[in-house]
């Protein structure tokens, strides 16, 4: 069985320092998923499911439709202002009667219209004298999904010179879909006197009245009966063909809050979430905006974990505020579902420490008569008790002793380096009080010397020592570059 | 033979040494190191901690026995940074682990009470370790460690 540590020589010294049992910090706290809020657009449901992972249980976020997508309007020519572009029609005669098709600049709002008119033969016997005909626009096909909403407006005109019940005149639009075959009645009507400019508009249609994918045509069939004998003049105007298709937007972006977050030396922000379709981002807010920190691209029931390490900002005095919005611009009729398996933030408390990776001790010339000694500030080392429990903490350190470089052997005096604590400092206006200076004393490899210390129940915050440090160099010593590691322990 | 020849040169020689950038034997510096005249690069904030709230972890076995402990390790600057771990006897961690900026990670490190032990407490410490300047004469690292207790149950108890 192994007994021994398993680093290498160079953190042997390290267990030695570390001997002393140290205070060391007050553990990690994890705060789950609190609460959900800022849709629509989207819909939250199941909040348990986000705070506890690995259940197979799953706070979810439903796209809903945010509208806002602008709506499609067909067949292309519509108005009718410069032409019949677009638009064919078959003029169906007959022995008592013929019908032709075609512009009129002059009539509509604004002036152009499309115009079946109507006269009829020589009819002696006053018999029925009936001819049709059908104005068919081009074709268009809709690829917008599922639309939100389908409506049909058509503006007609009914001219039959003033006359009132000698004639009639009926028509009727239908929406063909020449994909599937069939069609569907979209307005109708019939009339045996004049009328004037009229808006018809379609009931009864629907998201599922025009299917993405599919190919349709706008036909307007007209028909016309009258006994009377050699008349003409008789006709009916279409105008402002407009069949709007307004298509989904189906969006989210949703909120998840974590509240009551402590402080700490870190906070890892940890997510583990998978979408049925499209990617969503996933947002941190750090008090002014927001930022992607990470991606939802995992298609359930596989997941992506995301983690981050917060900011002091996106802490946020302890309610970390996570969005995920989706991430497709557009039209979009598929409501895609994020499921959030969990959300926490991991806090780490205790005590960090952090300074200068380096110190520069000024060059010294022997001078054969008495030693010399070199002094220089350590630099600003910093003690963060970011825990919240005040139980005290102290830095101590301990340095190698001064070797030749590439001699080994070479060493300076075992006594020979020195350190004297400066009075502690705080750069955030941190509780001074039971925060004093260690003793210091002589920096060796096994015996670490205090620095600086904080009595239990203070030394909550931030706290800087800025030790001077002194070796002192023998008359007799081998010139040339000495080195040493100094090494600092907050516990 | 340089060396020796400057050794020989005796007494009024100067000693650049103790000093990084000064003398023929510092090496160069690393990209991070500042020029001549600048403050040293500070190494962020390190911190080792238990993976549950507390200042120290307890973990009971017996003689021969095994058991897992969980700690975190946390960075606090804003790079990723490699952490070498070091533990004291009967405990087996990772040689290092990489942490990601202001996140922790959480380490396992496993207890293996030898046979012989006896029964009782026994301390141990596991410490995270942030390197100093490899390159500098005088590198300054920084430590935060974990006071682990063994608990060893006597041999034939429950």
């Amino acid at each position: 069985m192994r007994l021994a540590p398993p680093l290498a020589s160079a953190l042997a010294l390290l267990a030695l320092a570390l001997a002393p049992p140290a205070a060391l910090g007050y553990g990690t706290s994890t705060t789950w998923v609190t609460g959900l809020q800022g849709t629509p657009p989207g819909a939250w449901a199941n909040l348990a499911g986000a705070q506890a992972g690995g259940d197979g249980d799953a706070a979810t976020l439903t796209e809903t439709d945010a509208a806002g997508v602008a709506a499609t309007l067909q067949p292309a020519n519509r108005t009718f202002d410069a032409d019949a572009s677009g638009w064919t029609a078959q003029d169906n005669g007959a022995a008592l009667c013929s019908v032709s098709s075609g512009h009129d600049a002059g009539d509509g709002a604004p002036p152009g219209s499309i115009r079946t008119s109507y006269a009829t033969l020589a009819n002696l016997l006053n018999l029925l004298a009936a001819c049709d005909s059908a104005w068919t626009s081009d074709a268009f096909t809709w690829t917008g999904g599922t639309p939100a909403s389908v409506a049909f407006e058509i503006d007609r005109l009914v001219d039959l010179n003033g006359l009132v019940g000698l004639a009639t005149a009926s028509w009727t639009v239908r929406l063909v879909d020449e994909t599937a075959g069939g069609s569907t009645v979209l307005v109708s009507g019939s009339r045996t006197s004049d009328s004037g400019w009229t808006t018809q508009t379609a009931t009864g249609l629907g998201p599922g009245s025009i299917v993405s994918g599919r190919t349709y045509r706008i036909r307007i069939e007209v028909a016309f009966s009258s006994t009377l004998s050699l008349v003409s003049g008789f006709g009916v105007n279409f105008d402002n063909v407009r069949l709007q298709v307004t298509p989904q937007n189906m969006r989210a972006a949703g909120e998840l809050v974590v509240d009551g977050v402590p402080q700490g030396s870190t906070h890892t922000l940890e997510l583990r979430a998978g979408t049925t379709g499209e990617a969503f981002a996933v947002e941190v807010f750090d008090g002014t905006a927001w930022t992607t920190r990470g991606t939802i691209a995992a298609i359930t029931p596989a997941a992506d974990v995301v983690t981050h390490g917060l900011t002091p900002q996106e802490w946020n005095g302890g309610t970390v505020r996570v969005r995920l919005v989706d991430q497709q611009t557009g039209a979009d009729d598929t409501g895609d579902v994020v499921s959030v398996d969990e959300l926490r933030v991991v806090s780490t408390g205790g005590i960090s420490v952090s300074g200068p990776a380096s110190v520069t001790m000024p060059a010294v010339t022997i001078d054969g008569v008495a030693p010399q000694v070199s002094t220089a500030p350590l630099g600003d080392v910093e003690v963060v008790d970011a825990g919240g429990a005040a139980s005290g903490w102290m830095l101590s350190a301990t340095a190698t002793r001064w070797a030749l470089d590439g001699s080994p052997g070479e060493l300076l005096p075992a006594g020979a380096f020195t350190a004297a604590p400066g009075a502690p400092s705080t750069p955030n206006g941190s509780d001074l009080t039971g925060v004093s200076a260690g003793a210091g004393g002589t920096l060796g490899p096994s015996v670490p010397i205090p620095l600086m210390v904080a009595a239990p129940g203070t030394g909550i915050g931030t706290y800087r020592q800025n030790p001077t440090l002194a070796l002192t160099v023998p008359v007799t010593v081998r010139h040339g570059v000495y080195r040493s590691q100094i090494t600092l322990t907050a516990s | 033979m340089r060396r020796r020849a400057l050794a020989a040169a005796a007494l009024a020689a100067a000693i650049p040494a103790i000093a990084a950038g000064c003398g023929d034997a510092v090496t160069a510096a690393p990209p991070e190191r500042p020029a001549t005249g600048e403050l040293p690069a500070r190494s962020a904030p390190v911190a080792l901690v238990p993976d549950a709230p507390g200042d120290a972890v307890v973990v009971e076995a017996r003689p021969g026995g095994r058991a897992r402990i969980w700690l975190r390790v946390a960075n606090g600057g804003d790079r990723p940074r490699a952490l070498r771990l070091g533990t004291g006897p009967w405990l087996r961690a990772p040689a290092a682990v990489e942490v990601p900026p202001r996140q922790s990670v959480r380490v396992g490190v496993d207890v293996e009470v030898p046979p012989s032990a006896t029964a009782g407490e026994h301390p141990a410490v596991v410490a995270a370790r942030a390197e100093g300047d490899p390159a500098a004469a005088v590198s300054v690292s920084y430590e935060s460690a974990v006071r682990v207790t063994v608990r060893v149950a006597p041999r034939g108890g429950r």
